[in-house]
């Protein structure tokens, strides 16, 4: 692949990485504070907010592994972009967001740690730092992957470059140079992926003709151009799973349990700009199957005996793609890569601090931590994350599959995290131990669900499964548990629960 | 078991900073199965996974199977009937929110400030989109 570039091509590469590099850096001269590192000094208009959620949460790996699912398994995968995001972006941006809010909290786990106790903000605090840890790695490992095929580049070196450009903004600027390059990386990343999209539509003779196309092959089968498959064993994508466990369970544990998500919604300037940001990303939401999985179905309109699925963008782009415009579906590559990297990498060290640091040394001392404090150890966190997730990435190189990986990694923490939120929030017998017992039961149950999954439910997407069991499994263990403890004080519950936040609006109406 | 796979492959490469020298630029170049694997832990980890899988694995599909059979059952006109109901709950709900709570924070209360219009625009293609596609 590297040598179908030409000059120009490399050129346009070159000029992105350095643009991303100045924008990232100009935010520095804004990064007075620890607040100002974490949460962009809580500034952040709601289309910023909107268009990083978006690109922060799409990565490489789903233009690479979710188009290569979409050329296997047909339309089915827009779900998780279509039905697996915007019922939990509603309920985000109008539920979760305005509590998190107006707790002036920085961090989830910090929220639970109010409402529950010290062990669940921390056991929540060590399973998303391990997610984060694990999936920055995988992400810069998948950097490699993609540089050696595009730049012929050794993938230790491809890593270590990765790991400086996004390090030196992300260090020096914070979230708002995070927020404000992935503004930029998302505008690179749809017009060089509607760039494949056109073309591929041109070379297929559009709507029709891929359907004509791929239907004509004999493995195609009448749900490949369906959202909703029967719930059988032929299907990896049964509607049940789709509706109940993408729709409901997964995407909100998803939305309002990941850090690297909701942080963003945490740095807004007004609580208004924070759900407005949220809706923003649902409209965006709209656009990534149609960008991304749509150029894997027609790679299998004209390339259909692609090995491994996973190549079918890289095809794609090598046959259709002319000198230039190249250049610019790379650097929406790069983009994408860059924008999940930088991402993970704040929200880890935010959790890093905010919830580890911050506690144990107001404890030691009896003082909060000074601002200067804050930002210097911030800043130092982050380079030492950057480190390690550098030097864990080549381990990935022995993975067979980092879709499955890191699904099975969101599953630990979807389903237990959202339940100890909705009760925690919707229920005021919710008692600390209760949230508590409920988190850490969720967590054991995901472990031997996944390692055993499928052996025991029917599709070979056990994660799905996993994912509603644990959910109501928490729920139960906290609503048992909270009934054999003693209630939490109503002065503890004052700006937790929905009654208390609800109560407030109504007194200002 | 591709699941079980991801599982103890994790926890495998968590335990890479703990390898030797050697082993870590072993792992890093090669592809190849045959090099010793780095530990005990790992071990234990395939252990307790293979061991859960042989006795509660068994037991667990046999509670399981006649959900998926149930659920087998089921016309694809109701799995379109929830995932519309699933769109449509969302936007009804936010239509029953408070007007102060959903403009808390708005410079003002211009209608095309109100948030309830926005949630609406945004549902709605959804909406088309699994009419048309969905079945």
């Amino acid at each position: 692949m590297s040598q179908s570039l030409a000059s120009i091509d490399y050129i346009i590469i070159a000029v992105y990485m350095l643009g991303v590099l100045f924008v990232g850096s100009y935010f520095s001269r804004y990064v007075h504070s620890a607040g100002d590192l974490f949460l962009g000094g809580r500034s952040l208009p709601f289309w910023a907010i909107g268009m990083s959620m978006v690109v922060s949460d799409i990565g490489a790996t789903d233009l690479i592994n979710g188009a290569g699912a979409a050329y296997d398994r047909g339309l089915a995968q827009a779900n998780f972009d279509w039905i697996g995001s915007v019922p939990a972006l509603l309920l985000a941006a109008f539920l979760f967001v305005p509590y998190y809010w107006r707790t002036g909290v920085y961090t989830l786990p910090e929220f639970l740690g109010r409402r529950y106790n010290g062990l669940t903000r921390w056991s929540l605090a060590s399973v998303l730092l391990l997610f984060m840890a694990v999936t920055l790695s995988i992400l810069l490992w998948t950097s490699a992957v993609f540089m050696k095929e595009v730049l012929d580049m050794p993938p230790l070196v491809a890593i270590w470059i990765t790991a400086l450009v996004v390090g030196i903004y992300t260090v020096s600027g914070g979230m708002a140079a995070v927020v404000m390059t992935d503004v930029m990386q998302l505008i690179i990343m749809f017009v060089g992926m509607a760039a494949l999209l056109v073309l591929g539509f041109w070379e297929v003779g559009g709507i029709s003709g891929l359907v004509t196309d791929v239907s004509a092959q004999p493995d195609t089968t009448a749900d490949y151009f369906r959202l909703l498959h029967p719930h059988n064993e032929h299907t990896e994508y049964p509607w049940t799973g789709m509706v109940f466990s993408l729709g409901i369970v997964m995407s909100t544990g998803y939305y309002v349990g990941n850090q690297a998500v909701m942080q963003r919604a945490l740095g807004a300037r007004t609580e208004w700009d924070a759900k407005a940001g949220v809706l923003t990303a649902g409209l965006f939401k709209m656009a990534i199957p149609l960008l991304v999985f749509v150029p894997g179905m027609i790679a299998r309109a004209i390339v259909p005996d692609i090995e491994p699925h996973d190549a079918a963008i890289p095809a794609l782009i090598n046959l259709l793609m002319p000198t230039g415009l190249k250049g610019l579906v790379f650097a929406a590559f790069f983009a994408a890569l860059m924008s999940s990297v930088d991402s993970y990498l704040n929200s880890c060290v935010t959790i890093f601090t905010g919830d580890f640091f911050r506690p144990i040394y107001e404890k030691v001392t009896g003082r909060p931590v000074p601002d200067r404090t804050g930002m210097i150890l911030g800043r130092s966190m982050t380079a030492a994350v950057l480190l390690f997730a550098a030097t864990l990435a080549p381990v990935f190189s022995r993975f067979e599959t980092l879709y499955d990986v890191l699904q099975t990694l969101l599953s630990l923490f979807q389903g237990p995290t959202l339940a100890i939120l909705l009760l925690g929030i919707f229920w005021r017998r919710a008692t600390a131990w209760g949230g508590c017992a409920g988190l850490l039961v969720g967590f054991c149950l995901t472990f031997g669900l996944n390692a055993i999954g499928d052996a025991v439910f029917m599709s070979d997407s056990s994660y799905l499964y996993v994912a509603v069991w644990s959910f109501l499994v928490s729920l139960a263990v906290t609503v048992v548990v909270s009934l054999m403890t003693p209630s939490d004080p109503p002065e503890k519950l004052t700006g937790l629960v929905y009654r208390s936040v609800i109560t407030k609006d109504a007194a200002e109406d | 078991m591709a699941n079980g796979y991801c599982v103890v492959r994790t926890a495998e490469a968590l335990l890479f900073l703990a390898a030797t020298p050697e082993t870590v630029a072993r792992q890093a170049v090669s592809q190849d199965d045959s090099q010793p694997r780095t530990p005990l832990i790992v071990e234990a980890v395939e252990a307790l996974s293979r061991w859960l899988a042989e006795h509660l694995g068994p037991p667990l599909h046999t509670l399981h199977h006649p959900i998926d059979v149930w659920l087998g059952q089921v016309p694809m006109w109701v799995a379109m009937v929830c995932c519309m109901g699933l769109f449509a709950a969302a936007v009804l709900w936010v239509w029953t929110l408070k007007r102060s709570f959903i403009f808390r924070g708005a410079p003002d209360q211009a209608w095309w400030r109100d948030l309830r219009i926005w949630a609406t625009v945004v549902v709605l293609p959804y909406i088309l989109i699994y009419l048309l596609l969905g079945r």
